[in-house]
């Protein structure tokens, strides 16, 4: 029963708190008047006996406080009192609130959105079986030098069967298509695989099955979706299965759907590859059974990708090994094989080898940022701390009881980091947002990052565990000091501890310049480098020129080689084809080219007619087939002889011109013009010289290269190039007209102005250098927040002292060398910590840095001086502040 | 000099346990409020007693909350509104369990002192 009423009674006491309240208030009065009376009854005075019987209850707060908590229901009310509380103390401090909220939310949402990234595509699950065991096999050329070259299929077919070390062995090569019978025609990204492929990588469909032994064989066309293309094209519908598919006008059935990034990273598989068949797009969107024949493709020619599967128990070395020993075998039985080796490479390495260091390296910054963000918010709440010690003491003076504190501090803590957290949250979402948009498509996996709650979960433990610790270091810090020592003690003058916690947060303070100066520089690096590659000339004018490429079918535009270069159907639709769009308004310029300029196509093996024993020594020669028109289209200087014409086409005499490159490394000395090249057995007239041009990218300097007429060397893929007079977009819809007109069957892609082309190339270095720019941004900003908090809580400590410097005489300009100098010595002391750091990290940035050195003496002296010079701003202010103050409101203060 | 004798009765680990029971004690003799609860120990002990209103009125509350006393307004002496503090039942059964406690503590304390 009494433990009943004893609910009841906590119950009605915090229902009726207020009315509690009143009540302990009366009771207090009455009992002050009685004593009082009393007090005057011994004799005392009114005022005299009040104050007495005042003094008797000891601190007022903990009586009040103390009789409270006795009451029932006082941890309800004081949790909602403490909270109220803490919004209200957070609240009154708008500066440190916002900072630390930023702090937060930066570390934990920039942390969580790039970690989310590396994730998706570093760490995440491929949907291939043990893609550990997966190696690509290549090709070797000891006559060329050339270690990444696809296999023929004479020789996989041999290696398949001879190899122990590889379970099984498969063959792809892109085959762009057109898919006709459904509406427009659409270039589609074809990959043609052999049918074992698909169990070989270890793929589950998602929907139907896998290709069956045999598929690809004539009669048996069969092709799987990609997830994407599948839910792009065919809204996802299952009905899709079995239907027909028109690609390059051949039936092929729908055996399947394959997953997401199923794919290789084929993109990255023919950037490594020395020569490929262009992809239509980085990804795939439909794999077709393929069954290569011998007769179709002979020992010499070379289209395959070929990817294995290492045996179970067999090594990569030991692989390698015996596959060399296998094509030692074959080149003693096939001339066709003389010179040629094997190179094998993991699968993975391959993928995200180019990809790898620059996540690396981000990952390595978001690290480092969170630390930075931990760093402050423990300088902010330290800093806090040292303005709240005297709060604590006399509110311990007062009878507050620590539990209470305690509580209190703690809920301060929970609502700075729940508010922080939540602000992170949205700003992770907003950023992986923002980071998907802007990556560049040759990032594989990316378009599977998804906002990874693990993730966010422990990015936001780290902060708050740091925001928790920190908050309850004023109690700590207190708990440890003398209270008396505190309350007596001016705070000016220098309470005791003061000194510990002041050294702690200089070491912090260091600590956080020290990250800061590592980020910047390393930022600075890859910025430095971002301006090299986009300062590059590369040796055509992007400006104004509109790409579009075609393909022209094997079926209706046969490649028939007896007559070859003279087929007058391919011809005659890249000729037409150019003199329409030329004829097109607002058209400077038009030429047809095998590829655009940013791709390196192939090379060949090549002689000087005259000179044929040189050869043996020489590298192969870039391949380059345009049709007139090109040096206007693409603003190549003609440095020597003629440009390619109009007159030079199949039946007239094989003419080509050279770029520099080729010029100074085969005729140094000579007259190029007049002599004559030969390969694939026919002798090209070289008629001139012109200007390099980068084709393997912005990075690479330019390599020889001959130039041929596209009529005298007739190609099914090509490119049309327009130069307009002002923005080529808005050519688009009449190019495509004329296109139409001349073929209504063929479809254009990747329509896209060249300059968007260029960038694209870049885009990766960019991304890297944008980013690691914004986290070196954000930890300076961060540690100058830091500098300048020290150096204002120390001012605000030496008020008295810097006072009485003052009085005594001391120049205000002493007294601002004095606090900058205090600023300046922790400044230096990060640097100098910090450039060592960058120093010994520099070496993971080699292969991100292009045009300037990972240990660039520049970059790190601006980046030294630069903080340096900031780090001084940040102490000026509050050193002006102390200087401006007259000595004796300093000495009074407080 | 009488002062000098006067042993303050706080709220500190020690004497809580003390003033509890001095409180049950004054309470038992008659409905009291506060200040009275605080007089009456004082002249009982022979003003040797002096508790500390500090202490008093937490205590107080604290037997309310177990349910020891229970409290009534009502008007005191010179018609004024005084809370009044009366033993209950299990406050009656828990000052004869602290009264034999004490004793017992009280005896062990005077045996250890004696023997010297």
């Amino acid at each position: 029963m009494d433990w009943i009423r004893g609910r009841m009674r906590r119950l009605r006491s915090w229902l009726f708190r207020n009315a509690a309240e009143r009540e302990l208030q009366d009771e207090l009065r009455l009992h002050v008047e009685l004593e009082t009376e009393a007090g005057v009854r011994r004799g005392l005075s009114a005022g005299e006996a009040r104050r007495v019987a005042l003094r008797s209850f000891g601190g007022e707060d903990r009586y009040a406080e103390e009789t409270r908590a006795a009451r029932g229901g006082a941890v309800l009310e004081q949790s909602w009192q403490d909270l109220q509380l803490a919004l209200r103390m957070l609240r009154k401090s708008p500066q440190f609130t916002v900072a630390a909220l930023a702090t937060l939310a930066l570390g934990i949402g920039a942390n969580t959105a790039i970690f989310t990234v590396v994730d998706a595509v570093l760490l995440r699950a491929s949907p291939f079986a043990e893609p550990d065991r997966l190696v690509l096999v290549w090709e070797t050329d000891r006559a060329s030098g050339t270690v990444h070259e696809p296999a023929s299929w004479p020789d996989i077919v041999d290696l398949r069967e001879r190899s122990r070390t590889l379970v099984g062995l498969g063959a792809l090569a892109a085959a762009p298509a057109t898919l006709t019978g459904r509406g427009d025609p659409e270039r589609v990204s074809v990959l043609a695989v052999t049918a074992n492929t698909p169990q070989l990588l270890g793929l589950k469909p998602l929907l139907g099955q896998l290709f069956e032994a045999g598929d690809g064989t004539p009669g048996t066309a069969r092709v799987l979706l990609s997830e994407a293309y599948w839910r792009r094209r065919f809204a996802a519908d299952p009905a899709v299965i079995g239907s027909t598919l028109l690609l390059n006008g051949e039936a092929t059935t729908v055996a399947g759907v394959l997953p997401a990034e199923s794919d290789l990273g084929i993109a990255q598989v023919h950037a490594r590859a020395d020569y490929s068949a262009p992809l239509a797009a980085p990804t795939v969107d439909v794999w077709q059974a393929s069954a290569p024949t011998a007769e179709a493709w002979p020992r010499q020619t070379h289209p395959f990708l070929a990817v294995g599967r290492l045996a179970p128990g067999a090594t990569l070395a030991g692989a390698q090994d015996e596959l060399a020993g296998i094509m030692a075998e074959l080149e003693r039985q096939y001339p066709e094989n003389e010179a040629r080796g094997i190179n094998l490479e993991p699968y993975e390495t391959v993928t995200f080898g180019g990809v790898r260091p620059a996540l690396l390296v981000l990952l390595g910054a978001v690290w480092l940022v969170l630390l930075v963000a931990c760093v402050n918010i423990a300088n902010l709440l330290l800093a806090r701390t040292a303005a709240r010690a005297r709060e604590v003491a006399v509110r311990r003076a007062l009878g507050a009881a620590t539990a209470r504190m305690t509580r209190q501090f703690l809920l301060e803590s929970a609502v700075l980091t729940t508010l922080g957290a939540a602000a992170g949250v949205i700003l992770a979402y907003g950023g992986l947002t923002l980071l998907v948009a802007v990556t560049p498509a040759n990032i594989p996996r990316l378009a599977g990052a998804r906002l990874d709650v693990r993730v966010l979960g422990f990015t936001a433990a780290v902060a708050v565990a740091v925001a928790f610790t920190f908050g309850l270091a004023p109690l700590l810090q207190v708990r440890r000091l003398d209270l008396q020592g505190v309350l007596k003690a001016q705070p000016g003058r220098g309470a005791t501890g003061a000194y510990e916690s002041r050294r702690f947060r200089n070491v912090l303070v260091v600590a956080e310049v020290a990250l800061a100066v590592t980020l910047v520089v390393g930022a600075g690096l890859l910025l430095r480098s971002f301006w090299a590659l986009a300062a590059v000339d590369p040796g055509f004018r992007t400006a104004n020129v509109l790409k579009a490429e075609y393909q022209l079918p094997a079926s209706r535009y046969p490649m028939d080689f007896t007559r070859w270069p003279n087929l007058p159907d391919i011809n005659t639709f890249h000729a037409e084809l150019q003199r329409r769009v030329l004829a097109l308004p607002g058209v400077a310029a038009v030429s047809v080219a095998a590829r655009h300029p940013l791709d390196p196509g192939f090379t060949n093996s090549f002689e000087v007619v005259g000179r044929e024993a040189e050869a043996a020594d020489w590298p192969e020669i870039r391949c380059r087939f345009i049709s007139s028109g090109y040096l206007e289209t693409m603003g190549v200087p003609l440095s020597a002889g003629r440009a390619l014409a109009d007159t030079d086409v199949a039946g007239t005499t094989p003419v080509a011109v050279i770029n520099r490159a080729a010029a100074r490394r085969y005729f140094p000395g000579r007259e190029p013009v007049g002599q004559q090249l030969r390969f694939w057995g026919t002798s090209w007239q070289i008629v001139g010289v012109i200007g390099d041009e980068r084709f393997n990218g912005l990075t690479e300097a330019a390599e020889p290269a001959v130039y041929t007429p596209l009529a005298q060397a007739p190609q099914q893929s090509a490119v049309l190039l327009v130069r307009g007079v002002r923005d080529p977009r808005s050519l688009i819809p009449s190019i495509r007209r004329e296109f139409a007109a001349l073929d209504p069957e063929l479809a254009l892609y990747g329509t896209e102005p060249l300059e968007q082309t260029v960038a694209a190339s870049i885009a990766r270095s960019r991304f890297t250098a944008l980013l690691l720019a914004l986290f070196g941004g954000i930890a300076f900003l961060l540690a100058l927040a830091g500098v300048h908090g020290v150096l204002s809580y120390t001012v605000a400590q030496r008020t008295a002292e810097l006072g009485i410097r003052m009085a005594l005489g001391a120049t205000h300009g002493s007294v601002v060398r004095l606090v900058v100098g205090d600023g300046a010595r922790l400044a230096l002391l990060g640097i100098t910590i910090g450039l060592i750091a960058a120093l010994a990290g520099s070496r993971l940035l080699t292969s991100l840095v292009f045009g300037v050195g990972a240990r660039d003496a520049a970059t790190f002296t601006t980046v030294a001086v630069g903080v340096l010079l900031t780090a001084g701003l940040a102490s000026w202010l509050p050193a002006r502040r102390a200087a401006r103050a007259d000595p004796m409101t300093a000495l009074r203060a407080e | 000099m009488g002062k000098e004798r006067r042993v303050t009765v706080e709220n500190t680990d020690v004497l809580q346990g003390t003033l509890d029971l001095l409180i049950l004690k004054a309470v038992s003799l008659e409905p009291m409020h506060g200040w009275a609860v605080s007089q009456r120990i004082r002249e009982l002990s022979g003003d040797a007693l002096q508790v500390n209103q500090g202490s008093l009125y937490p205590a107080l509350h604290r037997l309310e909350y177990r349910g020891w006393i229970a409290a009534e307004w009502g008007v005191s002496e010179h018609n004024r509104k005084a809370k009044f503090y009366r033993l209950t039942r299990s406050g009656r059964r828990q000052l004869a369990r602290e009264q034999e406690q004490w004793r017992r503590f009280a005896v062990g304390v005077e045996l250890v002192l004696a023997a010297g």
